[in-house]
């Protein structure tokens, strides 16, 4: 498994060689992380991962390997999220115009925050 | 009433609803709407409280995998099949398997066609099931703005398993 996991690393090395890529092995799972929120959304990197997972990990039979991001400001109180509806303009799950620090008293009112069928 | 008396009742009650057609609908519960209700509980909590992120970030993930363990099951995907042609021993429906097994179940599956931008939203259960991890094991808490991208990741997943 190692050696698939260290290949796929190589591969995203070599797609992305901005962001940093690091593996945490957890309970014989591997998660594959790199160090950028804004790459890992971009259209770019999540093409690269589905090609990936439907050309290279399904083909080689892998599993329990998993795609994800440590972002270095995840920690950070929100309250200092001051701009933080810039993150997620595109999203209709989040609120703009807003700190996130009163999403609870005010921004997510149950009308916009609707996922159920 | 002795308390064998009483557990020969409870036995029976629980027998003759489990072997009747109306058994009540406490019994019977399919995961879409066990999918649902988890997203349900998300906005029930989000709506009211901001202390709560761990137990928010594991019902967002399980939504989702409730939700393409209903749709794989649905349209009968060959789980089985599928683990088989894996490397290593897995579990039908284990968190390992199910992003790598609805993938398969899209692209291999010539009656249902989806834009693979679409399909790409399917990567981010891995997101979840990181932090849902975090949420139930590890020492350490989920941030807000993590839950915030449990949410956006969720509602997207969600969003594209309404087509299939």
């Amino acid at each position: 498994m190692n050696r698939y996991v260290n290949e796929i690393k190589k591969k995203i090395q070599v797609e992305f060689p901005y962001v940093n890529t690091y593996i945490q092995e957890d309970d014989g799972e591997y998660f594959i992380l790199i160090d950028s929120e804004k790459v890992y959304d971009s259209n770019e990197f999540q093409m690269f991962i589905l090609d990936l997972n439907i050309h290279y990990i399904l083909d080689n039979g892998l599993s329990g390997i998993f795609f994800s991001y440590e972002s270095k400001t995840s920690d950070v109180s929100i309250s200092s999220f001051t701009t933080y509806n810039k993150l997620y303009t595109n999203s209709r799950y989040i609120i703009a115009d807003t700190d996130y620090s009163v999403k609870v008293n005010n921004a997510l009112p149950l009308k916009e925050f609707s996922l159920a069928a | 009433m002795s308390i064998y008396t009483d557990l020969t009742m409870v036995k029976f009650y629980i027998l003759r609803n489990y072997n009747t057609s109306a058994a009540p609908r406490w019994l019977k519960m399919s995961l879409e709407d066990k999918s649902n209700e988890n997203l349900k509980l998300t906005e029930h909590i989000l709506s009211k409280r901001n202390d709560l992120n761990n137990a928010v970030a594991g019902r967002f993930y399980y939504s989702v995998f409730q939700k393409i363990k209903f749709i794989l099951l649905r349209d009968g995907f060959d789980y089985s099949g599928y683990i088989i042609s894996l490397k290593k021993e897995e579990k039908c429906f284990s968190h390992g398997t199910i992003r790598g097994a609805v993938i398969a179940h899209i692209t291999k599956n010539k009656k249902i066609t989806i834009n693979l931008n679409d399909l790409a939203a399917i990567n981010n259960i891995d997101f979840l099931y990181k932090k849902r991890i975090a949420a139930d094991y590890k020492d350490e808490s989920v941030s807000d703005k993590d839950v915030a991208k449990c949410m956006q990741y969720c509602g997207e997943i969600i969003d594209f398993l309404k087509k299939i």
